[in-house]
């Protein structure tokens, strides 16, 4: 019997209580700290005393304190971050794309319907040189608004590239805080006991690096974690650290794209090396939202400046000379990977009459064949010989010869809008009227007319005259240079004949001896066949087979339903993370209520271990009087 | 099961913050009086409503170009009457010249009224329609239609200017058809050939009455010639005025239809929006409510 044992009880069990006070007020304070796993003292008996008459308890002890914490529970809410992350980085820059597009009131649609509208009084009054001031002017408008929405995708392209960049700068700081914790974590452990806080600062750690891309890991025996990408680059392995950088991109310089310095070499990272982040779901719009939105402007830029070029060449001016091309616009430009090995030069080109298709394009060699990717979709078609015509677009070798390995662009549709312009000043040049007119013979006694007429190509014999003869029961014959003077042709009304580069649709009865003559315009400047052919492009579905404008509302509503998508996804994703949060903070969480609870219950276990010692010091006094 | 605190007061400010997004949407739409405030609202109905703007502004190009059709129609009808008023004068002055014997000064003083009328006839062909063109520049003529100095000649391409879109209708006339091509007794012919060539029969003083008689009497022929051109391409006038009238109306109508589906696709139906907003306001009170509620129940506050 021993009343310091006694005392001793009383004293273990009061410092158990005391730890548990603080333990409680820990968790109280760090109610709200981001992060914070609740902290619980784990406690055990002390050990016993054997004796004659039975085992005696020698009280409590404190093993350990630990966090609350599962470890499933944290990898799912670090894989949930990493979607929602990706879906709302993407998403945001959508919104923002969708909203600059959204006005419609002023937008690319309403200046080519201007434009249309002043072609139309242009076709009114052909010779009216005001007339033709307006429609250069709103040639300009309509060229000024393409290339501004071209600007637009421009600067939100640099919006990404530089969020890339405080993305990368953000991540590699973490990654080097992550290794320091690490390493404190480390020499901590080998004392034995869990050191709680930092492990949770090494968890909010994770999950800030899940925010940007997504990481798997791997937990030591001496306490560390081995962080790797999704793609399975190592990041943080002991002391060695990774360090992402964005540098210009070797195949398409003017975009950056990420690496990987490791030692001795770049590693180039992909997005879907990334796994999940905020920088997969830039590199995702970047390079499909917005490459597809460019893609579209360019193919319907290409198409408007190349319908009314085509068109104004096969007319006439005033002055009679044949029409300059109204729109300027660049054609396609190759550039080769920096770090080819070859001297190969490939050039491209468009093809006459074919639309643009909208992607660029992007031509590798693997030593023995070519291999042409469309990058819109990834559609490959291989090349062994050249020149070759894909989409439209007549690609050659021009020089030198490539090595295994070596890599080029095709900058397509991508470069169209930006440098769209018009390229005549004046009015007074536009090809209002055609080359050749027809005429019914002043001497015709039937009614043979002409029901349309149209110039399809400048060939060499378009202004040649041309005469048509009836014979008035049921045959035509037709004589000039360039036609073969065919005899006996049956005539039925609306045929068509084509010579010399024009199309010719008959109507009417003809009576014998009845013509029709083609010869040369000699009033071009009041003709306005040609402005009418200018003003029917705009109803022409030469756009991927839509109209100019129903191009302009397919690009519309392809990045809307993309902004709606990315939407729903970021919705879904973020109602996972809130789901995958909410779980872990059941398990982890501080409860104000709860710590309240705890906090009256170690209290009273205080204030019974205070008793207890009271009671042993009683005991010990009584023992003392008792001796005198 | 646990509820951590933090994460409870998250999901009530998270609550609340929805609510509030929504408020402010529903606001947006009506004080922009738009139910689509960008494409990502709803993309078929962004591109529809696209493609109803521009046929809105289509129909309008249409309507214009018509309604030019209609004026440059009408005067060439107004110019086709005086023709056919002018020529009803020459030939009633040509009955009277057939009738019985004329004296020298008779024949001369009706060989100055038709010169007379000749003239006023030539200045008729010519007539500018008002904005640069003639009325009867065929496919289009920068200067006066016809030579009527001696031997008449028709200067543009015969036939007729067209504008349109989905339609074609004239602006320009065939001068060619109308005066050239005249019956006469020596074949085809122009109409100021033939008053030349009776005002110089009426000029001459050794014609014979016979021959004088004759040449009337072939004029008179000419002129029912020129009527019947006149009468026909009235006709072809009048009926291209009626088409484009009957144009006019349906261009009208398909502008109000079209107008009226794009009103349907981008305007807001206050009535459903205001209600919508009604009931946003209330959710937000209940979760502000339900939010002041909760987080005054501590057990802190019993302790």
């Amino acid at each position: 019997m021993s009343g310091g044992g006694l005392l001793n009880l009383g004293s273990t069990a009061l410092q158990a209580a005391y730890a548990q006070l603080q333990t409680t007020g820990h968790n109280i304070s760090n109610v709200n700290t981001p992060g914070y796993t609740r902290q619980t003292v784990n406690l055990q008996t002390a050990g016993t005393l054997q004796t004659g008459s039975g085992f005696i308890g020698r009280g409590v002890a404190i093993q350990t304190v630990t966090r609350s914490y599962d470890q499933f529970l944290a990898t799912q809410v670090g894989v949930a971050q990493a979607g929602a992350s990706a879906d709302a980085a993407r998403a945001e820059q959508l919104t923002a794309l969708d909203t600059l597009l959204g006005d419609t009131s002023n937008g690319l649609g309403v200046a080519i319907d201007d434009f249309s509208a002043s072609m139309g009084d242009l076709v009114n009054r052909p010779f009216d040189s005001n007339a033709r001031t307006v429609v250069i002017s709103r040639a300009n408008a309509l060229a000024e608004r393409i290339r501004g929405v071209a600007d637009s995708f421009a600067q939100a392209s640099q919006a990404v590239e530089q969020r890339l960049q405080q993305n990368i700068s953000t991540l590699n700081d973490q990654l080097v805080r992550l290794a320091g914790v690490n390493n404190q974590i480390a020499s901590l452990s080998a004392s034995g006991q869990p050191p709680n806080d930092l492990l949770d600062q090494r968890d909010q750690l994770l999950l800030g690096v899940n925010k940007i891309l997504r990481i798997n890991t791997t937990t030591n025996p001496d306490g560390t974690v081995n962080v790797f990408s999704a793609g399975g680059q190592s990041l943080v392995v002991g002391d060695s650290v990774a360090k992402f950088a964005a540098q210009p991109d070797a195949l398409d310089p003017s975009k950056l794209s990420l690496v990987l310095k490791t030692v001795g070499n770049d590693v180039p990272v992909s997005a879907a090396m990334l796994g999940g982040g905020s920088m997969a779901g830039l590199l995702r719009f970047r390079d499909e939202d917005l490459a597809a939105a460019s893609g579209r402007l360019g193919q319907l830029a290409a198409s408007i400046g190349t319908a009314l070029n085509t068109q104004q060449a096969l007319g006439l001016d005033p002055s009679g000379a044949a029409g300059a091309p109204l729109f300027a616009f660049p054609g396609p430009q190759v550039s080769a990977a920096s770090g080819n090995a070859g001297s190969a030069v490939l050039t491209a080109s468009v093809t006459q009459g074919s639309g643009l298709a909208p992607s660029d394009y992007a031509v590798g060699y693997d030593g023995t064949n070519y291999t042409v990717t469309r990058l819109s979709d990834g559609q490959q078609s291989t090349v062994s010989a050249w020149p070759q015509t894909i989409d439209g677009l007549r690609l050659d070798l021009s020089s030198g010869m490539p090595q295994a390995g070596d890599r080029f662009l095709v900058r397509s549709a991508s470069v169209v809008a930006a440098n769209f312009s018009v390229a005549m000043a004046s009015g007074a040049r536009l090809a209002t009227g055609l080359a050749v007119s027809t005429q019914t013979g002043a001497a015709n006694r039937g009614d043979p007319a002409v029901a349309a007429f149209s110039v399809d190509s400048v060939s060499a014999n378009l202004t040649q005259p041309v005469s048509i003869s009836f014979d008035g029961a049921g045959h035509l014959s037709v004589s000039g240079t360039g036609t073969g003077n065919p005899t006996g042709i049956a005539y039925t009304p609306g045929m068509s004949l084509s010579y010399n580069g024009w199309t010719l649709q008959l109507k009417g009865t003809p009576a014998a001896g009845d013509t029709i003559q083609v010869q040369p315009n000699p009033s071009p400047g009041t003709d306005n066949r040609n402005a009418r052919a200018m003003l029917a492009l705009s109803d022409a579905r030469i756009t991927a087979g839509q109209t100019f404008v129903g191009a302009f509302a397919d690009l519309l509503a392809d990045v809307g339903s993309r902004a709606q998508g990315a939407k729903s996804s970021a919705d879904l994703s973020q109602t996972l993370l809130n789901g995958a949060q909410a779980a872990s903070s059941q398990v982890g969480g501080v409860n104000l209520d709860e710590e309240a609870a705890r906090l009256l219950q170690y209290q009273q276990s205080y204030q019974a271990a205070a008793k207890l010692m009271t009671a042993a010091q009683q005991m010990f006094d009584t023992i003392l009087h008792a001796m005198g | 099961m646990r509820v951590a605190t933090s994460s409870a007061y998250d999901t009530a400010i998270a609550n609340i913050n929805e609510r509030q997004s929504q408020l402010v949407r529903t606001q947006q739409q009506l004080s922009t009086g738009r139910k689509l405030l960008s494409a990502a609202d709803d993309p078929m109905a962004a591109a529809q409503a696209e493609r109803d703007r521009s046929h809105l502004q289509r129909l309008d190009l249409a309507r214009r170009m018509n309604d030019f059709a209609r004026t440059q129609l009408g005067q060439a009808d107004n110019i086709l009457g005086s023709v056919s008023d002018l020529a009803q004068t020459i030939r009633e002055g040509f009955v009277q010249a057939g009738n019985g014997a004329l004296s020298p000064s008779d024949r001369a003083t009706l060989a100055t009224q038709f010169q007379g009328y000749r003239d006023e006839l030539a200045r008729l062909v010519n007539t500018g329609d008002g904005s640069g063109s003639f009325v009867f520049g065929g496919q289009g003529a920068s200067s006066d239609p016809f030579a009527t100095a001696g031997t008449a000649a028709y200067v543009p391409v015969a036939g007729e200017q067209k504008v349109g879109v989905d339609f074609e209708a004239s602006t320009v006339l065939d001068g060619r058809q109308v005066f050239m091509g005249v019956a006469s007794g020596s074949g085809a012919s122009d109409i100021f050939s033939i008053l030349d060539g009776a005002i110089a029969t009426l000029r001459d003083p050794a014609a014979t009455q016979a021959s004088v008689a004759a040449r009337v009497q072939s004029t008179l022929g000419s002129l029912d010639s020129l009527l019947d051109h006149v009468s026909q391409k009235r006709t072809e006038v009048g009926e291209q005025l009626r088409q484009a009238d009957a144009r006019a109306s349906l261009l009208e109508a398909n502008s109000a239809e079209t107008q009226r589906q794009y009103s349907e696709l981008m305007d807001v139906d206050y009535a459903k929006v205001l209600s919508d907003f009604s009931n946003s306001q209330t959710a937000q009170q209940a979760a502000m409510k339900t939010y002041a509620e909760i987080s005054r129940m501590k057990l802190f506050d019993y302790l």
